[in-house]
């Protein structure tokens, strides 16, 4: 993996590295099972002191979002993946929770909110189901 | 790993009759890091390291290198044992060959690597039987280097290493220093060149007239200090401004630069309590930080 | 240990080149003796008397003397001005160390410069047709030793006092002369021995000038003093040296 680093941007260099190593996973760059760089190759390379290297593994790791091995640099563990799923999931459960809030304030019975929500769905299955390209 | 000093010394001064080189200095540099020793020329970077080695009798003060005192001179010797130096000029005796060089170094350390010394002389491409006076800067930098590390020392002490180095052979300094400290090796090394400093080192010490006037982590810098500009529309205020983190003040015209080595909210919040129409918070190099520490005549 | 190399090492070329000068001089007179001799006395001089004055009175001693100052050059000092001090200091040795090992290695190269004439003119003197006693060449030589050392040990001092390449030679040669000097003043005479008397044994109890050759036993008691001069010298370097600022 490639760095881009500026000792003088009021970052420390060990929140850059993070960073870059977080913004890699969420795009793809890196993926589940790529390997890292073990720490003092890495700070050879990018030529910084090995703390540096060693305080964002440290990080990361605790982040789960690596996972160092004795001698062997460090493994990408894409479990980051499931994290924003289960924040989707929280948040549209508060955006319904406000919605039949609101609804019930508004008199609609538990069925009706029911029958409602369904009809909804069954409206956009045709536009959910995946059409050949 | 405890973190140790390796390097302390307590009100430390050298006087040459009336030019105090180095003043009351209390540097303490830990171990497991790389350090960086910054200061003008005559700063009393070198008149420092060479009281440390035992090479220059302190007039006052004392010292420890690797925990033993540096006034003993066998405490010193010992301590010597796990310190590799490498000096300014970087001489070394020309009259012999790499090779008779490598075998005379090799017979004073208990601890030499011959692994590592042939691997270096691989890596660095230097010719065994070339005498060294007909060596270049650069090949002497990384003969010295050779004969540091193939020791792997406790601590590496370099006086201006990139000094004569083209912009490759700092390059490659530089990987060395950094591989070197991740197998263990304390650096502390003086040097100019503030870029590279910023790059590698964990910790930095700024010395001006032979005291010391600033020891920072690297990562400090960048978190915590700050350059803010105050403009005002009517004359910048002549109070002074005594909040904690505040380290120089300069007024030019109608505006006001800070450096904040912290509390950078707080400054700003005060600023424009006073009315200031522009407050600008930016980060600050440490070559910015280093020319106000130095600029001031103590 | 590798500080006696180094010690080597670094005079090295000063001996050798010593050593040839000094053997080539030394062959020269008495090769050249049917053509120097008779230009030196309006009288004929014996062979051993020509010797005496040439070599062992004359230019060679003087020569010698100098070589023993020019080979305590070096050192410390010297390190600083080329800039290896930092390494040689850097090493876990004590300057004690240091530099008594150069004054040793120093030491034995004078000494073997002193017999070198012991050595050549009882070989090379047959081949011109004349012979030199052996015993007489090597007495001298144990003359030459003692105060050979002495003189090194004035140069091994400055060194240790005078940095740069010339200061130090010129300080070590003024105070041989002026050693001289004061040991030539009338006064002095009864306590203090011209050094360059007890070399040649001119005015001295061991030799006789007639014959050009030692005649009494060495004056043990004057060498003995040389050599304890030679070490207090050394040990005023050593504190110098302690004390130096690098």
């Amino acid at each position: 993996m490639l760095f881009a680093l500026n000792p003088s941007a009021g970052v420390p260099v060990y929140l850059q590295i993070m960073q870059q190593v977080r913004h890699a996973i969420d795009t793809g760059v890196l993926q589940h099972g790529d390997v890292l760089p073990g720490i003092r190759t890495l700070a050879q390379e990018l030529v910084v002191s090995h703390n540096t290297v060693a305080k964002a593994y440290s990080e990361l790791q605790h982040e789960g979002l690596i996972e160092m091995r004795h001698g062997s640099g460090a493994f990408v563990l894409a479990r980051h993946r499931s994290t924003p799923d289960t924040e989707t999931i929280r948040l549209a459960q508060q955006r319904v929770r406000t919605l039949v809030a609101s609804l019930r304030r508004d008199g609609i019975s538990e069925n009706a909110i029911r029958r409602l929500i369904e009809a909804e769905l069954l409206i956009a299955l045709p536009a959910r189901s995946p059409t050949p390209r | 790993m405890p973190d140790t000093h390796v390097i302390e010394t307590h009100q430390l001064t050298k006087r040459f009759g009336d030019f105090h080189a180095v003043e009351a200095l209390d540097l303490n540099v830990r171990s497991n890091q790389i350090t960086g020793f910054l200061g003008r020329n005559g700063a009393g970077k070198s008149t420092t390291i060479k009281m440390l080695l035992g090479m220059t009798h302190p007039t006052s003060g004392t010292g420890a290198l690797l925990g033993r005192s540096i006034d003993d001179p066998r405490a010193n010797r010992e301590a010597r044992r796990h310190v590799a130096y490498v000096a300014e000029d970087k001489q070394l005796y020309g009259y012999l060959t790499v090779e008779e060089l490598i075998r005379f170094t090799r017979s004073f350390y208990a601890d030499w690597r011959p692994d590592v010394a042939a691997r270096l002389l691989a890596t660095y491409q230097l010719p065994p039987q070339r005498k060294v006076r007909a060596l270049s800067k650069g090949m002497r930098t990384k003969l010295a280097l050779l004969l540091a590390l193939s020791r792997q020392p406790e601590l590496l002490i370099l006086d201006e290493p990139s000094e004569g180095l083209d912009p490759v052979g700092i390059e490659e300094l530089l990987q060395t220093l950094v591989g070197a400290a991740s197998e263990g090796t304390t650096i502390f090394f003086s040097s100019h060149q503030l870029p590279e400093v910023e790059r590698i080192a964990d910790r930095v010490c700024i010395v001006d007239h032979g005291v010391l006037v600033e020891d920072f982590a690297l990562d400090a810098l960048r978190e915590d200090y700050r350059r803010i500009t105050f403009g005002f529309a009517a004359a910048a205020p002549d109070d002074e401004l005594l909040i904690p983190g505040i380290r120089r003040v300069r007024r030019a015209g109608r505006q006001l630069s800070l450096v904040v080595s912290g509390n950078a909210e707080a400054v700003a919040a005060r600023g424009r309590s006073m009315n200031a129409v522009t407050v600008d918070v930016a980060p600050i190099s440490l070559r910015e930080v280093f020319l106000e520490s130095v600029q001031d005549d103590a | 240990m590798m500080l006696w190399y180094k010690a080597w090492r670094e005079s090295r070329v000063r001996f050798l080149a010593s050593s040839v000068a000094l053997a080539v001089i030394c062959a020269s007179f008495v090769f050249l003796h049917r053509d120097v001799s008779p230009g030196m006395s309006d009288e004929p001089l014996t062979y051993p008397v020509y010797i005496w004055h040439i070599t062992y009175k004359g230019y060679l001693r003087e020569l010698f003397l100098f070589l023993t100052i020019f080979l305590g050059l070096g050192g410390l000092t010297r390190e600083r001005d080329l800039h290896t001090i930092g390494y040689t200091l850097a090493l876990p040795v004590s300057r004690f160390r240091l530099l008594a090992v150069r004054s040793a290695v120093g030491a034995v190269e004078v000494v073997l410069l002193a017999t070198l004439p012991a050595i050549l003119l009882p070989v090379l003197s047959p081949l011109v047709g004349q012979t030199y006693p052996p015993s007489q060449a090597w007495g001298f030589a144990i003359l030459w030793a003692t105060v050979g050392t002495l003189t090194y040990a004035m140069g091994l001092l400055a060194s240790v006092l005078f940095g740069g390449e010339f200061t130090a030679p010129v300080a070590a040669c003024s105070g041989l002369l002026g050693y001289s000097l004061l040991a030539d003043m009338s006064g002095a005479k009864r306590y203090l021995s011209d050094i360059h008397d007890v070399m040649s044994g001119l005015d001295m109890p061991y030799f006789t000038e007639q014959t050009g050759l030692l005649s009494g036993p060495l004056p043990w008691a004057t060498l003995l003093a040389v050599t304890l001069g030679t070490a207090l010298l050394v040990v005023i370097g050593l504190c110098v040296t302690n004390r130096q600022d690098f």
